[in-house]
C-alpha cells in the first residue's frame, strides 16, 4: 500500500510565552491508503489537537506533513481548499455538528457548492441522495431537520456530509463515544464498509482500545502529547510496552 | 409491603405516553427488586424504558407520562400514591439520583459548594455544614477547596464526583445512577466505578444502575434486568447472566460492545 499522509516532528503550541501549553511534541506517523489508524488517549493528552493539525483547522507550529506527495504544511488560499477536499472530518457530537434550522441534504449541497461540484442545484440533490444511500439512510429523509433524527443517524449525515468531497483520508474524532452500544456497533461496521467500498483511510480518534481494537489496522497511544507506543493493534493491545498504554487497557470494562 | 431484605420493590409498574392508537408503553408491566446494599442494573438500548423505569421511582417522570399500574414499595409505602409534598422529603434524602451529564446538572453560576449545601439545607437541619461539605468532598477524594469552584473550572470527571457527593449528602439509602460515566472518558469512567463500587460497601448503600453497557453492569452490578422494549426480557445474577444469556436480545446486546480480545472473526455486531 502506498503511503498516503506522513507526519514528521510535528508540533503545536498554543498561546505564548510562560502560559503557552505544547499539546503535540514532535510527532512522527504515516498513514497508509484505505488504513484505518487509531490515536487513542485521555481528554487533554493533545490527540483532537494532532486531528485538527491535519486537516488544518489548527496549524502547526513546527513540522512537517506530506499528503500525496505534496507539503501540506504550509498551504494557504486556493491550494487549502484543494487539500480540504482530500481530507475530511467527522467531530464526536453529531447534535452540535448540525444546523438545527437547516435541512441536512441543505447542509451537504452548500459543501458542493462552495466546492463548485455539480452544474447546477438539481445535481447537486441527486448527489446528496447518492451519499445518503452509502452511508444506509433512506434518500426521502435529506430533507428534514436534524431534530427528526437520532443521534446514530445523525452521525452517518455527518459522514455523508464528510464524503461529500470524496476525500482519500477522513478524520474521525470520537465518532462513536456519544452512542449507545448498540448504534456504536452500526457506526463502526459502517466505517469499515466505507474503507473496503471506497478505499478510504481513516484517522480514527478514541480514548476506548476497545473500540481501537475492533476497526483500526494500527494505533498509536497518545500521552501527555507525544506519541509512546506505536505498532499493529493487535500487538499492543497483546503485548503494550508502555506503563500508561497498560493503564489505558486495564480502564476498559469488561466481562 | 416491602420485605426485610429489599430496599426497593417495584411490581407490575406501566407508564405510558399518547393516547389511542398513538400510545407508547415505555414501562410495559415491568417488575424488579433492589436488596439492601445491593446493586442492580436496568440494561438497554435507547428507548428501551430503562431510565423512565428509573424516574417512575419517585416520579419524576415528564407531565406527559401516565401511570397506567403497579406499584412502587419502598419504605413500607407505595410512592405512587404520595403527594407531591410527601415526595420531595423523599426525594434527595432517602432516595438520590445521579445523571449522564455533569456538566449540565450543575447551575454554572454557584459554586460547586453552595449546590453540595442546598441539599444540607433543605434535608439536615441543626449540623455544621461547612464541617459537612469538607467531608463529603473527602469522600469522593476531592480536596476542599473545590468547594468554593465553579462547574466549568472542573473537568467531566470532578464534576461527576461532585454530583456523586451531593447525593450522598442526606444518607440516602438508594442511589440510582442514569448511565454515570457515559459521557466520560474510559480512564476516568474506571476512577467513578472504583469510587461507587467503594462507596456502596461503605456506607452500605442500594444501587439501581441504568446504563446500556453490559462491560459496566459486569464491573458493578450484583443482579441484572435487561430490558427492551418496555419490558424486562431477562433478569438474574450478573455473573449467571453475563455467561450464558438465554434471550437473543441480552447475547445481541453483549456482542454490540467492543472486546479487547476479541474472538477470531468477531468485531462488534450491530443489534438486528
Amino acid at each position: 500500500m502506498k503511503q498516503l499522509l506522513t507526519v514528521e516532528k510535528l508540533n503545536v503550541i498554543y498561546g505564548h510565552g510562560k502560559d503557552s501549553v505544547h499539546a503535540v511534541k514532535d510527532v512522527t506517523f504515516n498513514i497508509k491508503s484505505g488504513e484505518i489508524f487509531g490515536l487513542v488517549g485521555e481528554s487533554g493528552c493533545g490527540k483532537s489537537s494532532l486531528g485538527k493539525a491535519i486537516v488544518r483547522l489548527t496549524d502547526p507550529s513546527s513540522g512537517k506533513m506530506v499528503f500525496n506527495g505534496d507539503n501540506v504544511s504550509l498551504l494557504k488560499g486556493k491550494a487549502l481548499k484543494d487539500y480540504r477536499q482530500e481530507v475530511q472530518m467527522v467531530f464526536q457530537d453529531p447534535y452540535g455538528s448540525l444546523n438545527p434550522r437547516m435541512k441536512v441534504g441543505n447542509a451537504i449541497v452548500d459543501v458542493l457548492e462552495v466546492h463548485r461540484i455539480g452544474k447546477n442545484k438539481a445535481e447537486r440533490r441527486e448527489r446528496v441522495s447518492e451519499l445518503f444511500d452509502s452511508v444506509g439512510l433512506n434518500r426521502e429523509w435529506a430533507w428534514r431537520y436534524p431534530h427528526e433524527f437520532s443521534g446514530g443517524q445523525r452521525q452517518r449525515i455527518c459522514i455523508a456530509r464528510a464524503l461529500a468531497l470524496k476525500p482519500d483520508l477522513l478524520v474521525a474524532d470520537e465518532p462513536v463515544s456519544a452512542l449507545d452500544v448498540s448504534v456504536q456497533a452500526e457506526i463502526l461496521q459502517l466505517l469499515g464498509k466505507l474503507r473496503t467500498d471506497r478505499g478510504l483511510a481513516f484517522l480514527f480518534v478514541s480514548h476506548d482500545l476497545a473500540v481501537v481494537r475492533n476497526i483500526c489496522d494500527r494505533v498509536a497511544v497518545m500521552y501527555n502529547g507525544e506519541i509512546v507506543e506505536m505498532g499493529d493493534v493487535a500487538d499492543v493491545i497483546d503485548h503494550p510496552q508502555h506503563e500508561y498504554t497498560r493503564k489505558l487497557l486495564s480502564a476498559v470494562p469488561s466481562f | 409491603m416491602t420485605t426485610a431484605d429489599n430496599i426497593l420493590e417495584v411490581q407490575n409498574l406501566s407508564v405510558h405516553f399518547g393516547h389511542g392508537d398513538e400510545t407508547v408503553k415505555a414501562v410495559d408491566d415491568v417488575s424488579f427488586v433492589v436488596g439492601h446494599g445491593e446493586t442492580l442494573a436496568l440494561v438497554g438500548e435507547s428507548g428501551s424504558g430503562k431510565s423512565i423505569s428509573a424516574l417512575s421511582i419517585t416520579k419524576l417522570t415528564p407531565r406527559a407520562a401516565r401511570f397506567e399500574g403497579g406499584q412502587v414499595m419502598f419504605g413500607g409505602q407505595n410512592m405512587l400514591s404520595l403527594s407531591d409534598r410527601e415526595l420531595r422529603g423523599i426525594r434527595g434524602s432517602q432516595i438520590s439520583y445521579i445523571f449522564q451529564e455533569p456538566m449540565v446538572s450543575f447551575n454554572p453560576v454557584y459554586t460547586i459548594g453552595w449546590q453540595i449545601e442546598e441539599a444540607l439545607k433543605l434535608h439536615r437541619k441543626g449540623i455544621d455544614r461547612k464541617v459537612e461539605i469538607s467531608h463529603l468532598l473527602d469522600l469522593v477524594y476531592l480536596p476542599d477547596r473545590l468547594a468554593t469552584a465553579y462547574p466549568h473550572q472542573m473537568s467531566g470527571g470532578q464534576l461527576q464526583r461532585c454530583m456523586i457527593a451531593m447525593a450522598l449528602a442526606c444518607s440516602p439509602e438508594l442511589l440510582v445512577a442514569d448511565e454515570p460515566t457515559t459521557a466520560l472518558d474510559v480512564t476516568v469512567q474506571r476512577e467513578i466505578l472504583n469510587l461507587l463500587a467503594e462507596l456502596s460497601k461503605k456506607v452500605n448503600l442500594s444501587v439501581l444502575m441504568i446504563t446500556h453497557n453490559f462491560g459496566i453492569v459486569s464491573d458493578l452490578a450484583d443482579h441484572v434486568c435487561v430490558m427492551k422494549k418496555g419490558k424486562i426480557v431477562e433478569e438474574g445474577q450478573t455473573r449467571q447472566v453475563l455467561d450464558d444469556p438465554q434471550h437473543d436480545y441480552t447475547k445481541q446486546l453483549m456482542a454490540a460492545v467492543p472486546r479487547l480480545h476479541p474472538a477470531k472473526g468477531g468485531g462488534v455486531s450491530p443489534m438486528k
